[in-house]
């Protein structure tokens, strides 16, 4: 006889984590989504005792540090996207590795982990977005737009908006500017 | 009329100028006929006067010799004649007193004259007193009679002077006259004449006028006759009222149109208000006193009801006007509108109808959108979950049939889609905006570049224009035609697509001649596909015809749409074709320069 | 990240379309929690009840009785509470003319409902982290228009 079973990872993780808490007389308040706050002020020994049960279960601490270098990340990315000074020549993983002293891969695995997306992925929307603001914002032709951010044409250009937006470059144009008439939206 | 007036002017003239002269001819007649009669007068006169003086004269001589004959006989029968004739010269002096008191100089003559016969008969009685003896005496006698004879002798000549005197007198007065009488036959003749002229060219302009009047009541009938049968094809009646004796003039038509005899309804505004509708009845008295007052009054639609009962629907417009006797009269004109007003209700019921079929069809257009796709669409993901979910308990048959029941939604998926696609491009209430065509093109060649990529297309583009165009239909329109141009490509031969542009007129493209704009966009669509059968260039806009139905998946839409879409845009859509050479397709949108 | 879950909400009054969005949000592996509403109405009196919490992404069913997405829309675009809302239209038709209506009158993202459950899971998965880019990366939500 062969049985499936079900598993609510979710549930199963967080149920495991608070047996263990309230196992080791830590105060805390769960958080939801793996995060837990403590409220009282247990001691080293204590919190070192617990951490090293629940590794036994899978289970981690995490730390900091990825959030700062995906952070890092991001204001490379910003800086390569909106300051024309910087050589477009380099290849941005070699570029972001060199930067940030880490392998490229690496830096990809933490970025999508903690941003749900890639790094080629965030790099277009950034492109996107500051396309966007231009069409808005400084009323440039998409030919100038293309230039300014180093597309190769404008066919380019607006493929990657149309595939990034599902709507082409004019029809975001005219429906921003509907926008603005029907509610004053401010932009 | 000017000139009728110019001639009646004329006429005037004329007229006053022949009776002044004929006045004048009068008045001259008269004058001369006076002159004829004082010249008889004058004749007469002087003949009384010479007779006069000749019978004074002649008395004389009879008073000498009875006076002679009593002083020798001194018989008394001598002495009564001789008393006779002195009474009668003395009458005959008188006379000649009367007729000479107009002529000074016979007058003093005529004293002379008196004073010698008084002083001859005194003479004369003073011997007669003489008696026998004083008689008797020789030289007494021869005295008497030498004196009276000296006398007489003065009598005679003073006489016959005076007598020459008239005479002289009458002959200068008759010169005078007979100088004046011999051109009175002239000048009468003349001025006959010119009246006989003057009377022609009268009569001459009078022929004239009268031929001039007759074209003009000749004009007039045809005029007549003509408003008449405009009156009966227009269905109207013109009217005349007599405001200040509140009667009615109609034309013949105008009693056609209110279904009466003529005459019938000539009895004043009350009786012609009888046949209105009682509804209108009030609107119509209150237009009327508009009509009185206002110099453009508006239109008014009213009612009748005429003999057989039937509702008849005018429509009036009249204008105040004063006759020149001051009179007020309204002219106007009413017209039958009856059929006009049934053809509105018609037309309206048609509307509404129309409108009801619309709202039906964008009830089957929502129907066909919504609630026809939405189970499709549930069939469709239920397939999809199937087919994933259950993939390991199906038997091979079941995945086969799986996939004949996917293929099939599918194909449904795409009819539902392209007949709203049609039904949507029916809308006439899209706009025409001034549109970059050049961006349309980049839009379609993006949406399209999967199967473009795919199939490795080359698709060659022109520079275009901006037209006024719906954007949408413009863009669907792009994508039917190359989607097809790609779609019937041929094996092994890498599709290529030239889209052109060319600026034409209308009288250089045949299918276009008949149309009333001059200028046409040309975009044209060329490729090098499966192409057809130049026989059926006609048919492929047709809805659901379809020409590779065994090769080709399609549901025979896509044209149809193009081909709504151009007349849409009041243009024209051509196709031609060789089988294995190509297809190509000539869009032409009308634009105004 | 205090909370690492995204709130999730759909208005729709078809059952199955509410169950192909639940069953794709199961499927994928986005820490997510989805309520659905059966109609605007009961929508709009959750949402305008300040002791719910406001989701991070709404969708909208365009045809729906009593009251229709687009009401919905306009009503939620008028209210300053729900600033930090994004609005999904989740339709069965898309005419280019529904779409651009929808996005002027402030809506974020157009959907057409698709006919396959794997790509409806992709298109979900896709508005999400879309959607989370502009809510935690620093993007402007004013010209956040997505169509798919």
């Amino acid at each position: 006889m062969t049985i499936t079973f079900k598993f609510n990872y979710n549930k199963i993780c967080n149920t495991l984590l608070e047996e263990k808490l309230k196992a080791h007389h830590i105060e805390f308040q769960s958080l939801g989504n793996g995060e837990v706050e403590i409220l009282g002020k247990p001691s080293e020994e204590v919190l070192d005792i617990f951490y090293k049960e629940i590794h036994s279960y899978g289970i981690d601490v995490v730390e900091n540090p990825k959030l700062i270098l995906v952070q890092k990340i991001k204001d490379l990315i910003k800086d390569l996207i909106f300051n024309t000074d910087i050589s477009t020549n380099v290849k941005t993983s070699v570029y972001l590795a060199e930067a940030l002293n880490k392998n490229y891969s690496y830096l990809a695995s933490i970025f999508s982990e903690i941003t749900y997306t890639s790094i080629e992925n965030y790099i277009i929307l950034q492109k996107i977005e500051y396309a966007k603001t231009l069409i808005i914002k400084e009323n440039l032709t998409l030919t100038e737009i293309a230039h300014k951010l180093n597309y190769s044409s404008v066919a380019h250009l607006s493929r990657q908006f149309k595939n990034t937006t599902g709507i082409t470059p004019s029809a975001f144009e005219r429906i921003i500017l509907m926008r603005k008439k029907e509610h004053n939206h401010p932009l | 009329m000017n000139e009728f007036a110019k001639s009646h002017k004329f006429l005037k003239i004329v007229f006053g100028l022949g009776l002044f002269i004929i006045l004048c001819l009068g008045g001259y007649s008269y004058k001369h006929i006076q002159q004829l009669s004082d010249t008889r007068d004058n004749i007469t006169h002087t003949y009384e006067i010479t007779l006069e003086l000749e019978r004074m004269l002649a008395q004389v001589y009879y008073a000498k010799a009875n006076h002679r004959g009593f002083i020798i006989s001194q018989d008394s029968v001598f002495l009564h004649p001789f008393i006779t004739n002195k009474v009668k010269i003395v009458g005959h002096l008188y006379n000649l007193e009367v007729l000479t008191k107009s002529n000074d100089v016979q007058h003093k003559n005529l004293d002379t004259l008196s004073t010698d016969v008084r002083s001859l008969i005194s003479y004369l009685d003073q011997t007669i007193s003489y008696n026998q003896s004083q008689l008797r005496e020789p030289d007494t006698l021869k005295n008497v009679f030498i004196n009276s004879r000296y006398k007489e002798d003065l009598i005679r000549t003073r006489t016959t002077n005076m007598v020459d005197l008239e005479n002289d007198v009458l002959e200068i007065r008759q010169s005078e006259n007979s100088q004046v009488l011999n051109y009175t036959p002239i000048i009468l003749y003349s001025v006959l004449i010119l009246t006989l002229i003057l009377l022609m060219l009268a009569y001459a302009r009078i022929t004239h006028d009268i031929n001039y009047l007759k074209r003009i009541n000749r004009t007039l009938d045809l005029y007549k006759n003509s408003s008449q049968q405009a009156e009966i094809i227009g269905q109207n009646g013109t009217w005349i009222w007599n405001i200040d004796d509140n009667t009615f003039e109609f034309s013949d038509n105008f009693y056609r149109l209110m279904g009466v005899h003529p005459k019938n309804i000539n009895d004043g505004l009350d009786t012609f208000l009888s046949n209105v509708h009682k509804n209108d009845r009030a609107q119509l008295k209150r237009h009327i006193i508009k009509m009185k007052t206002e110099e453009h009054p508006p239109f008014m639609n009213y009612r009748i009801i005429d003999p057989n009962y039937n509702v008849k629907h005018f429509k009036v417009y009249g204008q105040l006007v004063e006759t020149k006797d001051g009179q007020k009269q309204i002219i106007g004109t009413t017209a039958d509108i009856t059929a006009d007003v049934e053809n509105l209700y018609t037309i309206e019921n048609r509307n509404r109808e129309l409108e009801h079929n619309n709202k039906e069809l964008s009830t089957f257009n929502y129907v066909a959108s919504h609630d026809l796709q939405e189970p499709l669409r549930k069939i469709q993901t239920f397939l999809s979950r199937l087919e994933i979910e259950d993939k390991h308990s199906l038997s091979q048959k079941g995945l086969h049939y799986i996939e004949r029941v996917k293929s099939s939604a599918a194909r449904m998926r795409m009819l539902i889609d392209d007949l709203l696609q049609y039904s949507r491009t029916n809308k006439s209430d899209k706009k025409f905006i001034d549109t970059d065509i050049n961006n349309i093109i980049n839009d379609v060649l993006e949406e399209l570049s999967p199967s473009i990529k795919s199939t490795g297309a080359i698709i060659n583009v022109d520079e275009f224009p901006k037209m006024k165009v719906t954007p949408f239909q413009m863009h669907q329109l792009f994508v039917n035609i190359i989607n097809n141009a790609i779609k019937y490509r041929k094996e092994n031969v890498t599709p290529k697509v030239n889209i052109t542009y060319n600026e034409v007129k209308s009288n250089t493209v045949k299918p276009l001649q008949q149309s009333l704009f001059k200028y046409f966009h040309n975009i044209s669509i060329t490729d090098n596909g499966i192409g057809f059968d130049e026989a059926h260039a006609d048919k492929i806009f047709i809805l659901f015809k379809r020409l590779h139905k065994e090769k080709y998946d399609g549901t025979g839409i896509g044209l149809s749409i193009c081909k709504k879409i151009v007349d849409n845009h009041n243009g024209y859509i051509l196709a031609s074709g060789e089988p294995n050479v190509g297809a190509k397709f000539d869009i032409y949108i009308p634009f105004l320069r | 990240m205090a909370e690492n879950y995204v709130k999730i909400a759909l208005a729709d009054d078809d059952p199955d379309d509410r169950l192909f969005f639940k069953e794709a949000f199961e499927e994928l592996k986005i820490k997510s929690k989805v309520s659905t509403f059966n109609d605007g109405d009961t929508l709009m009196s959750y949402l305008n009840n300040e002791n719910n919490e406001i989701p991070d992404l709404l969708f909208l069913d365009l045809n729906m009785p009593r009251k229709s997405g687009l009401e919905c829309l306009v009503e939620i675009k008028s209210n300053d509470r729900f600033n930090d809302l994004a609005i999904a239209i989740y339709s069965t038709s898309a005419t280019e003319e529904d779409i651009e209506y929808t996005f002027v009158k402030g809506a974020n993202i157009y959907i057409k409902k698709p006919n396959d459950f794997n790509i409806l899971k992709k298109t979900l998965s896709q508005v999400v982290t879309t959607n989370w880019q502009f809510a935690n990366n620093g993007l402007n939500r004013d010209n956040f228009l997505l169509r798919l």
